[in-house]
């Protein structure tokens, strides 16, 4: 298997323009092209304080809540986008809104993404605190579209959620939701 | 680069791991995972737990996006709808944009009638209407992908209407967005069209879909009766583009034209309807827009025609006609939007919808027939 992302140890393709160096909650070391690192917002802007106080390029940057196993698997994200998104001007605040509900994830996203869910958790803890809003919106709406194919049973037996209303209540509920669900196999079944 | 690099490594890290739950995630991040969903998901899942109820799904989110209409169930008891229009209410209670999805991006994929009857159900015992008209947030309201509205019985206007349009005390300062809709001209009874029109089009033809650009109204400017005719307007611009010296040189060719000679194209009559036409919607619109279809195949018919039959006294068309050589028996075809300006906007349309509306009806346009071994100038292509 090639390594998308080495430490700075193994780090034999010296590629040209500034790196950044970033260590993990373990303390390991990556460096990274400056394209790649800046596509963190987080690190865009500790890389932006540490040029207004003249930090050397020594520097490595402290990503504590980070875990090396998720670090690793989001530079190969990010390195594929820094190659592969292209240089746009940001889409109307209402096209995004309209491509958050009717936009396909793109197929290479989706195989990133391929994953067990508990996976597609952690890489959105991690890039929702490197504050990457693409890769972590992708995280959302792929946990959304898991719920939207499966019943309320099998969403609590997936996330291990107790049915927590009482069999009244929960029939209350059933009723507020006739015209769009069907019913279920057995009445209260769940308790 | 292989997006499934590490995929391998973490599935077999996680057997000796305590997963991360989804309640652990903060409040944000679940927000927004429910934020993706539309509305029957999020009524659905308030089902699943207390937290995600009373937490996350009972307060209405900011965008409201109402889709998979065609799920609601038809024909259940009345009573199933009560708790609806308390659901809609609170749905839309945060809500400063409303989508509504038709999911009509290709005719098959959602049935019509499925679609209408269950957006019937929804705005009527949902009270959609009168909930949008009691909150005050709502800025714009959007319907995506409408397949098929009907100019002739002013679908649109009714879909509108019942998400507020027009009604609304505040529906002075939104927007109503249709966005990615198409429109279908009912070519059959009702329309007063010439045999010769319908001649060209099979028995079975009976609708004329053209895919329209964004439309983007606010509802003080106009009133929901006038609703069908602007969006008529835009139709019209979109099929006939010209200025209004091109309906004149029409009005003049129809003049000329024989009704005797075949084929008989209501010339006499059409030449009528474009004077009464010009007199009623003076200045603009010149003429009915129920007639668009009808000038657009006039009007490619004489020009073809004038340049393929010597024998005729028409004089050019003021702005010129496209005339696609391979479509040779179609008035508006796909391939306009590549020799042509006006026909621009047809590069934004779904082209293979539309190219195959005009060959179908390739065969059976029996007066376009002497056109096939007529070769035409290049200048047009």
């Amino acid at each position: 298997m090639s390594t998308a992302a080495s430490s700075s140890t193994s780090e034999t393709i010296a590629e040209p323009g500034l790196k950044i160096k970033v260590s993990t909650k373990e303390g390991e070391v990556f460096e990274l092209d400056e394209k790649v690192a800046k596509m963190s917002q987080v690190i865009r802007g500790i890389l932006e304080d540490l040029g207004e106080q003249n930090g050397g390029d020594d520097s490595v940057l402290p990503l504590t809540q980070v875990e090396t196993r998720i670090f690793r698997k989001i530079l190969v994200w990010l390195k594929y986008h820094a190659g592969h998104d292209k240089e746009e001007a940001p889409k109307a605040e209402e096209d995004e809104i309209i491509a958050r509900f009717c936009e396909e994830i793109p197929e290479w996203d989706q195989k990133f993404l391929n994953v067990d869910q508990a996976v597609i958790l952690e890489i959105m803890l991690a890039a929702d605190y490197l504050d990457i809003k693409k890769l972590r919106g992708l995280c959302c709406k792929t946990v959304a579209n898991i719920l939207k194919t499966k019943t309320v049973e099998q969403i609590r037996e997936m996330y291990g959620i107790e049915n927590d209303f009482t069999p009244e209540e929960e029939e209350e509920i059933r009723k507020q939701t006739a015209w769009c669900e069907d019913e279920p196999p057995r009445q209260g079944s769940n308790h | 680069m292989d997006p499934y690099l590490y995929n391998e490594e973490l599935q077999k890290d996680l057997a000796g791991r305590n997963p991360v739950h989804i309640f652990e995630l903060p409040y944000l991040l679940l927000d927004d995972i429910f934020s993706h969903l539309g509305f029957i998901e999020r009524t659905i899942n308030r089902r699943v737990c207390r937290t995600w109820r009373e937490g996350y799904l009972d307060e209405g989110p900011s965008t409201l996006f109402i889709n998979r209409i065609h799920l609601i169930k038809r024909g259940i008891d009345k009573r199933h709808y009560v708790f609806l229009p308390l659901l809609v209410r609170q749905a839309l209670s945060r809500a400063k944009i409303l989508i509504v999805d038709f999911e009509g991006r290709s005719e098959k994929e959602v049935p019509l009638k499925a679609t209408e009857d269950s957006f019937w159900n929804l705005s009527k015992h949902g009270h959609i209407r009168q909930a949008i008209s009691d909150q005050t947030t709502i800025r714009q309201v959007m319907v995506l992908n409408a397949n098929q509205l009907q100019i002739k019985h002013s679908r649109i206007s009714f879909w509108l209407e019942e998400l507020g349009y027009g009604t609304a005390p505040q529906s002075n300062n939104m927007i109503y967005s249709l966005i990615n809709c198409n429109y279908v001209f009912d070519m059959s009874e009702g329309y007063d069209v010439p045999a010769f029109f319908k001649s060209l089009y099979p028995p079975s033809f009976r609708w004329l879909r053209v895919r329209l650009p964004r439309l983007d109204y606010n509802s003080d400017e106009t009133y929901s009766r006038e609703i069908p005719h602007i969006l008529d307007l835009v139709a019209y611009q979109k099929l006939w583009p010209y200025p209004i010296e091109q309906i004149y040189w029409l009005q003049k060719c129809l003049g000329i034209w024989d009704d005797g000679q075949r084929p008989d194209i209501g010339a006499k009559m059409m030449q009528d309807r474009i004077k009464n036409g010009l007199e009623s919607y003076e200045p603009a619109p010149p003429y009915r827009p129920i007639f668009i279809h009808i000038f657009v195949v006039l009007a490619s018919y004489l020009e073809r025609y004038r340049q393929t039959c010597t024998d005729n006294a028409f004089t050019p068309p003021p702005y010129d006609i496209p005339l696609c050589k391979v479509h040779y028996t179609s008035p508006v075809c796909h391939c306009l939007a590549d020799c042509s300006p006006y026909y621009a906007a047809f590069q934004e349309d779904d082209g293979p919808e539309l190219q195959r509306l005009i060959c179908e009806s390739l065969e059976l346009r029996h007066g376009w027939g002497r056109f096939r071994a007529l070769s035409l100038p290049d200048r047009l292509w």
